[in-house]
């Protein structure tokens, strides 16, 4: 897949990570189960795709 | 994020420059410190020190503006005071030492360097672990636990220490890149706490927020109330939070550790690069991690546990604990390392391997005790202290030695392994801080011996006196200094006599 694909596709991990915070403080009606959910599925999407771009040229 | 880990990576893996300036060709960009600083400064100690300021009792102005003044004066530190010399000299802290004090004495700051890195890697250790609390369930410790205080916390931290030494002395550079990996994300979960746990407070307070003075009216009632302190914590001011927020990294800026960091700047002025890290993990993830405390205590206000692994799972899931866990060894692994590298200085003939997991098990050892962790915002500060006049002595050798007719540089020139001028002016600057932060424990003990009688003089000195370990450091700085210039004109005439 090419690099910037995978950096935008880790651009959106972090906006998903904190939108529903956001979301959540300002009182919509997300609980906060789903905001943990939600941020969780971010996390892990963010820890497989990020690497694939990062890694390589980190530290070489 | 490369450019980070290139800065990472010059710093430890090439021997080329250790000792020898750096070259214009090897010379770094803005950005790279910038993303270095924010990613250091976000650290799993981050989650301990927010709530440990609301265990001091500190108000909301005292908070905020301390935090931004004392980090703004932090990074005219980097600027003024550690950069200008870095970028001029273009030498390791190490090796600028060692032309100004001497092998000898360099060997002594890098242990007592190395001690303290690994207590800091302890207190990151301690933080992991709470982590692992949240699934097993065992008794973890209290605000005023000194001592392990049950099998299952001793386990986890060995578990955790043991997997962290291991990985750094098998594969730091692993590590250093999957740290880079996780800063961005972390940084937000950081962010994500404070904005989790404020709604919190929202809904808990029925407060209604319209505009910005609803929020300081929720933040001053609710948050940070102020007044008085948890059992076994000193009260904290706008003054303390200045002083903490400036001096915690002091060993870095005025202690003149990070000379080895901005050797490879361009301009002295990249330092500014710090304020990344300074607003970033000492300001916005104290602030975070603090209204997650004090949420914990508006719920219940007999739960003053400070433990980041369930504060961050409450607010924020396994997302949260997991921030817990990687923001603990991510920065538990580098300092591990360093402390390992200023041990091996000691003793070449060890591996890098061997030290490194020695440090490692003795950084595991202190983070069974949660005194270092509960009492992390003094650690920091005796921290500062412990280093500060090494960075007053390359300041005064750097700039003022020739203005004085003295030498500077003198161990590289008369060859001496040890500089005594160098070398008393800091042990006498920690015996007089010392003496200063424990003057009124000291009477009191005279006072129970015998040797003195209370009377109002004596209330007076003790009051007078006694001067905090977060403020000790300000003057001692000016002692070092003033001590290493009379030293230095006593010692270089002495030595030129028996040459």
């Amino acid at each position: 897949m090419p690099k910037i694909i995978l950096q935008i596709i880790s651009l959106l991990c972090l906006v998903i990570l904190v939108l529903p915070s956001v979301l959540f403080l300002i009182g919509t009606k997300l609980s906060l189960d789903q905001v943990k959910l939600i941020m969780f599925a971010a996390t892990i999407l963010w820890f497989v795709v990020t690497p694939l771009w990062m890694w390589k040229g980190n530290g070489q | 994020m490369a450019e980070t880990q290139e800065i990472q990576a010059q710093q430890q893996s090439s021997d080329e420059f250790e000792r020898e300036p750096v070259p214009r060709s090897a010379l770094l960009g803005f950005k790279s410190f910038v993303g270095m600083y924010a990613g250091e400064h976000c650290a799993g100690t981050e989650l301990m020190l927010g709530p440990l300021f609301v265990a001091a009792g500190v108000s909301a102005f005292d908070l905020i503006a301390g935090l931004l003044l004392g980090n703004a004066l932090a990074v005219l530190s980097w600027m003024l005071m550690c950069a200008p010399i870095a970028t001029r000299a273009r030498l390791t802290l190490y090796y600028q030492l060692e032309k100004i004090c001497g092998r000898h004495l360099v060997t002594l700051y890098n242990l007592a360097n190395g001690v303290m890195f690994c207590f800091l890697a302890g207190a990151m250790i301690t933080v992991s672990a709470t982590a692992l609390g949240v699934w097993f369930k065992f008794p973890m410790p209290g605000l005023t636990d000194l001592y392990p205080n049950s099998i299952g916390w001793v386990v986890a931290v060995a578990f955790a220490g043991g997997l962290i030494a291991i990985v750094a002395a098998c594969g730091y550079q692993v590590v250093a890149k999957f740290a880079n990996i996780a800063a961005p994300w972390m940084v937000l979960v950081f962010l994500v706490f404070g904005l989790i746990g404020l709604r919190q407070f929202i809904n808990a307070t029925n407060s209604e927020i319209h505009s910005t003075g609803d929020l300081w009216t929720l933040a001053k009632t609710h948050i940070w109330k102020g007044g008085a302190p948890q059992e076994g914590q000193v009260k904290f001011t706008f003054w303390h939070v200045l002083f903490f927020a400036w001096f915690c990294n002091m060993a870095m800026h005025i202690g003149m550790s990070d000379l080895s960091v901005f050797r490879f700047a361009k301009k002295s002025w990249y330092a500014i690069a710090s304020a990344a890290g300074m607003y970033v993990g000492h300001f916005m993830a104290w602030i975070s991690a603090s209204i997650l405390y004090a949420y914990q205590l508006h719920l219940d206000s007999t739960n003053t546990d400070v433990l980041p692994g369930p504060m961050a799972y409450k607010a924020a899931g396994l997302a949260g604990l997991t921030c817990v866990i990687i923001a603990g060894w991510t920065t538990a692994n580098p300092t591990i390392y360093r402390a390992g590298l200023a041990f091996q200085a000691i003793v070449p003939k060890w591996s890098r391997f061997r030290v490194t997991l020695i440090t490692g098990v003795i950084a595991t050892i202190a983070g069974m005790f949660p005194a270092i962790a509960m009492k992390l915002l003094d650690f920091v500060a005796l921290y500062g202290m412990l280093l500060m006049p090494m960075g007053a002595v390359i300041f005064v050798d750097f700039w003022l030695m020739k203005k004085f007719g003295l030498q500077s540089n003198y161990a590289e020139l008369s060859k001496k392994g040890f500089n005594w001028a160098a070398g008393l002016a800091w042990f006498v600057t920690l015996a007089v801080c010392t003496i200063l932060v424990k003057f009124s424990w000291i009477i009191d003990k005279l006072i129970e011996w015998k040797i003195l009688t209370m009377s109002d003089t004596i209330e007076w000195l003790k009051s007078t006196f006694t001067i905090q370990i977060y403020f000790v450091s300000l003057p001692g700085w000016f002692f070092t200094a003033a001590l290493y210039v009379v030293l230095s004109v006593l010692y270089q005439k002495k030595v030129k006599q028996t040459h």
